[in-house]
């Protein structure tokens, strides 16, 4: 067909579909004006004007039945066929209401869980993707090539250069990512830490963002003379100003200066990751210093269009090439440059998999939801068999019974798809609320209905509709119209509802209850043992901890131990002088209670696997803030340095996990994979008790304990023993002493007691449970909704036998066991096979996990996991009484006379 | 003059319909008695019949339609063939006296 044919057909259905009256008074006036001629030439051959009336009329023959053939061939056969059938599925859904309320309930639970999901997951993809911001293969993410998984970041000083000299690129964007004290001018106290980034000035040209107030930084604006600009995000925004309007040119103290800020960016945006302040800089206060002190920038690129990513490494390669003939000392090792996309990174990353997994839960639960909906339209066809068998006889095809049941599917999962919508918007902005109070979630800040997402949730609806709807429709199109209509029976039996249907009923009992009992576990007894395992050997009050990266401060830059111990002494001695400071010390613990997992070899031991243990750097003074003595042998001293033996101490924990029990004193390990010196013998030299909690993701509780002088830790936390150390001069006193002895170092995250830091660690780990039982209690009532629906509609379908039953002398107890027997047996099934999958899963757990053995110290398999289980299934049971009972209630209060009137 | 049978113009009313347009611009009316006479009423449609395959044949864009005022200065609607028409037209043609070459070569066998 040619383009002008293409053009006249589809401007015929254009104006068929939308301007139908137009279409239909064409058609009248073209009928009319033939009766006329017709009339005209009848009364031309001698008729009166009646009879050439009528003559005309006979011979153009059915009117009406033409005008409709003639409808039929404008092409709107399909779209008023569409019409009728929807009609005909909302009328199929008012005739069976209950039972279409709860497929709706079911599928729009379904659909929302399937939508909020997949928005998460679809966001994370994008930032993962994209960075959030529509990067595509052009941007490219710049760093030295190291042979490792991950390059090295591009020094100031090597990014100007870079900067002025390629051509493959139109815009190079560097980022210093840095930590910062923020606090309204005269509030210090009551300052927060945010993350933010010291960036070029094109960077929010580069991203294409607007600020949603104010105005972002210029290319000129890396200004240092007076007061300096700061962009922030929405978080400070409505942290600290109550998101009033007159923000913009207000003062804000960032690290103790002066700044004033010029611009709000919108919410969700945290570029590069989850910044929450951007400032504007040029790094030229380190233009001419040794290049190694130069701070350390990620670096973007947007390659020009006609260049290509081979061409720019060329390029790239050789500028680094030049770069290492000019500045042997430091650009030596730096000879090729890594540019990849955030595609690249997230397929190297296994990224793939983890958004493939996603996205296959989102189907998961549709799938589950689909289950459901199957379970209450086979029941309802059923019901139809009658209606079907009629169709059927007066010439239906199949695929027009097929069509009749799918319809019917189609137009329940519209619905439910509608009401599904409204649940997701309303869970993702309760979401978004809620995750506003983590700054460093900042991409989901602004979780709503996109575009997209609509149309995922458009093909979940019909997805469902199908899905649910296939097997019946099948079942139906293959309906015995004869025996049907002959057998005057109105049981269940005539679009069978046998073994599939039962099958489903137990798959979704044995799901409910697996997804139960983890529920129960995670929500109740996980919590439970924590609570118990945290009964700690010290006040958690009276210790203050605060993370900080030493690595950032320029005297740190050659990182040699002897740096770190003069650090550490003059901490000691401003921290100790504070009223009330009882005792200070390092550790390598994050925020004093996470370390780090390590393999260990113990001396004279050769396995193939080795176990594991908790690594940590400490000073001397580490027992001292918990108020704690060595067990045996002596604690790590001052003796031990970086010249000596190498030295640890380990908790009672680890000597007997390791040792049996028995003195560890004097036996030797090595740690591995490190390098030097962890390749030499440590020789255990005392046991202390156990100060460490079992946290969540803890592999194991055994401890070691090295000198941080013999392994020196950059990122050490300063812990602070006093009586209330929670009061704000302790605070305060260290960070007044980091900022004076380190002042480019940054504090991670806050200065907070143990107390406050388990407290912030258990309400994020448990409103995360808590939105996972949600969602699991959303999965469980969606499949109780089903066990109930198809109990209810197949009982519904018996009364009339109930009836003929209590006429012949039943008692209501007859009927009782009549209706329940069989369901029992089957929800019985769907406990057993629940329980059998669950031991198989636990024991895919413990083999994936079995060198842990502190794995069954969170959860006894043997006894906790009967006594849950004995939960699950009187939660089940209870469930469906409640399903079978109202059904079988029903049945016993039917009126004989009723159903024999009926008849 | 015996008058065809009625299931034979069903299937070629649409050849019909192209050749009477070959002539020029007709409407509906002029368009069955064209047919009638042409074919010195041996074919006589049932008229309404006309009119779906009209809207049928121009769906098909072998002929199209324009509203226009009529000898007696009525508002009409004329349908002319299009140039994908006059192909399909040939082609029908062919297909068909191609037909009544064959149908004739039987009915002249002698019978036994």
């Amino acid at each position: 067909m040619s383009m002008d044919s293409w053009i006249r057909m589809l401007k015929l259905r254009f104006k068929a579909l939308f301007s139908p009256g137009r279409k239909e008074s064409e058609l009248e006036r073209e009928v009319r004006f033939h009766l006329e001629n017709e009339i005209e030439e009848n009364i031309r051959l001698g008729m009166s004007p009646e009879e050439a009336r009528n003559e005309a009329i006979k011979e153009f023959g059915g009117m009406d039945k033409y005008k409709e053939a003639c409808r039929d061939s404008w092409g709107l056969l399909v779209v008023k066929n569409f019409l009728r059938n929807a009609r005909f599925g909302m009328r199929l859904s008012l005739r069976y209401r209950s039972s279409s309320v709860l497929a709706i309930i079911v599928l729009a639970l379904g659909i929302a869980l399937s939508v909020m999901l997949y928005t998460g997951f679809s966001r994370v993809i994008t930032i993962a993707v994209s960075g959030g911001l529509g990067f595509d293969e052009r941007h490219l993410a710049l760093s030295w090539e190291t042979g490792k998984r991950r390059g090295e970041r591009i020094n100031s000083q090597d990014f100007k250069v870079f900067r002025e000299e390629l051509d493959s690129f139109d815009e190079l964007v560097g980022i210093q990512v840095s930590g910062a004290w923020f606090y309204l001018p005269g509030k210090r106290a009551e300052g927060r830490q945010y993350s933010g980034a010291m960036v070029t000035p094109n960077l929010f040209e580069f991203t294409s963002r607007k600020p949603q107030l104010g105005r972002v930084f210029s290319k000129n604006d890396a200004n240092f003379e007076g007061k300096r600009e700061v962009v922030v995000s929405d978080v400070i925004w409505e942290e600290f100003f109550d998101r009033e309007e007159g923000v913009v040119d207000s003062t804000i103290m960032v690290n103790d200066l002066e700044h004033q800020i010029v611009g709000i960016m919108p919410a969700g945006f945290a570029f590069p990751q989850s910044q929450q302040f951007w400032l504007a800089t040029d790094w030229r206060e380190f233009d001419g210093e040794k290049r190694d002190r130069s701070p350390r920038l990620s670096v973007i690129g947007l390659l020009k269009s006609g260049s290509s990513k081979d061409q720019a490494s060329v390029e790239l390669n050789a500028i680094a090439a030049n770069l290492a003939m000019a500045f042997p000392d430091t650009n030596e090792k730096y000879l090729r440059v890594r540019a990849f996309s955030y595609w690249d990174a997230v397929e190297s990353m296994g990224g793939v998999i983890v958004i493939l997994m996603g996205l296959g839960l989102s189907v998961l639960v549709l799938m589950l939801a689909c289950s459901n909906a199957f379970n209450i339209l086979i029941a309802r066809t059923a019901g139809r068999s009658h209606e079907l068998a009629t169709r059927c006889s007066l010439g239906a095809k199949r695929s027009h019974i097929m069509w009749q049941v799918m319809v019917d599917g189609l137009a329940l999962a519209g619905m439910g798809a509608i009401f599904g919508l409204g649940l997701a918007g309303a869970g993702l902005r309760l979401i978004s609320e809620y995750l506003k109070t983590f700054s460093s979630l900042s991409i989901f800040h602004d979780l709503r209905l996109e575009p997209n997402v609509i149309l995922f949730s458009a093909g979940a609806a019909v997805f469902s509709g199908i899905g649910a709807s296939m097997i019946p429709a099948w079942r139906a199109s293959k309906i015995d119209a004869f025996g049907v209509l002959k057998d005057d029976s109105k049981s269940s039996s005539s679009v069978y509802i046998g073994w599939l249907s039962k099958a489903i009923v137990v798959s979704q009992v044995a799901f409910s209850a697996v997804v139960l009992f983890f529920g129960l576990v995670f929500l109740v007894l996980v919590p439970k043992q924590w609570a118990k395992n945290l009964d700690l050997p010290y006040d958690e009050k009276s210790v203050l901890t605060a993370t900080v990266s030493l690595g950032k401060d320029n005297q740190f830059k050659g990182r040699k131990p002897e740096d770190l111990v003069q650090f550490y002494t003059r901490l000691e001695e401003r921290l100790l002088s504070v009223p009330g400071v009882r005792s200070l010390a390092l550790t390598s613990a994050e925020w004093g209670l996470m370390s780090d997992g390590n393999k260990i070899r113990i001396e004279g031991r050769e396995e193939d696997d080795l176990p594991a243990a908790h690594i940590n750097r400490v000073s001397p003074d580490f027992l001292e803030v918990y108020d704690a003595q060595p067990l045996s042998g002596r604690m790590i001293n001052i003796l031990d340095t970086h010249d000596n033996n190498l030295v640890c101490v380990v908790d009672a924990n680890f000597a007997e996990v390791f040792f049996d029990g028995a003195n560890p004193i004097g036996e030797r390990l090595k740690l591995l994979p490190y390098q030097k010196p962890a390749s030499e013998w440590i020789t255990i030299v005392g046991v202390i008790p156990d100060l460490m909690p079992p946290l969540p993701g803890a592999e194991v509780r055994s401890h070691l304990m090295v000198p941080y002088t013999q392994f020196p830790a950059w990122s050490p936390t300063i812990l602070l023993s006093a009586d209330n150390a929670g009061d704000r001069q302790y605070r305060q006193a260290i960070r007044h002493a980091v900022n004076t002895l380190a002042p480019g170092a940054e504090i991670n995250r806050g200065i907070y007691t143990v107390e406050e830091r388990l407290e912030i660690l258990f309400r994020m780990i448990g409103n995360a449970l808590r939105v996972g039982g949600v969602a699991g209690g959303a999965v469980l009532a969606m499949s109780l909704i089903g066990l109930y629906s198809i109990i209810a509609f197949t009982t519904s379908q018996r009364h009339k036998e109930f009836g003929i039953r209590i006429a012949i002398g039943s008692s209501p107890m007859g009927i009782v066991k009549t209706v329940t027997k069989p369901w029992f047996l089957t929800v019985g099934s769907g406990l057993v096979i629940g329980y059998l999958s669950l031991l198989g899963l636990l024991a895919l757990l413990i083999t994936v996990n079995g060198s842990d053995p502190s794995a069954g110290e969170v959860f006894d398999v043997s006894k906790d996991m009967g006594i849950t289980y004995l939960w699950v299934v009187g939660l089940v049971c209870l469930c469906s009484l409640i399903g079978i009972g109202i059904p079988t209630w029903g049945a016993t209060r039917v009126d004989p006379m009723d159903v024999i009137r009926a008849e | 003059m015996k008058k065809v049978r009625k299931e034979l113009l069903q299937g070629t009313l649409d050849l019909l319909i192209l050749k009477a347009l070959s002539t020029g611009q007709m409407h509906g009316w002029d368009i069955s008695k064209r047919i009638q006479v042409v074919s010195k009423d041996r074919l006589k449609l049932k008229q309404g019949s006309l009119y779906p395959a009209l809207h049928r044949l121009e769906n098909r864009d072998w002929i199209k339609a324009e509203w226009g005022v009529s000898e007696a200065g009525r508002s009409a609607k004329f349908y002319e063939l299009t140039k994908k028409g006059k192909a399909q037209l040939q082609e029908e043609k062919d297909h068909w006296l191609s037909f009544a070459e064959a149908m004739a070569s039987v009915l002249k066998m002698e019978e036994s």
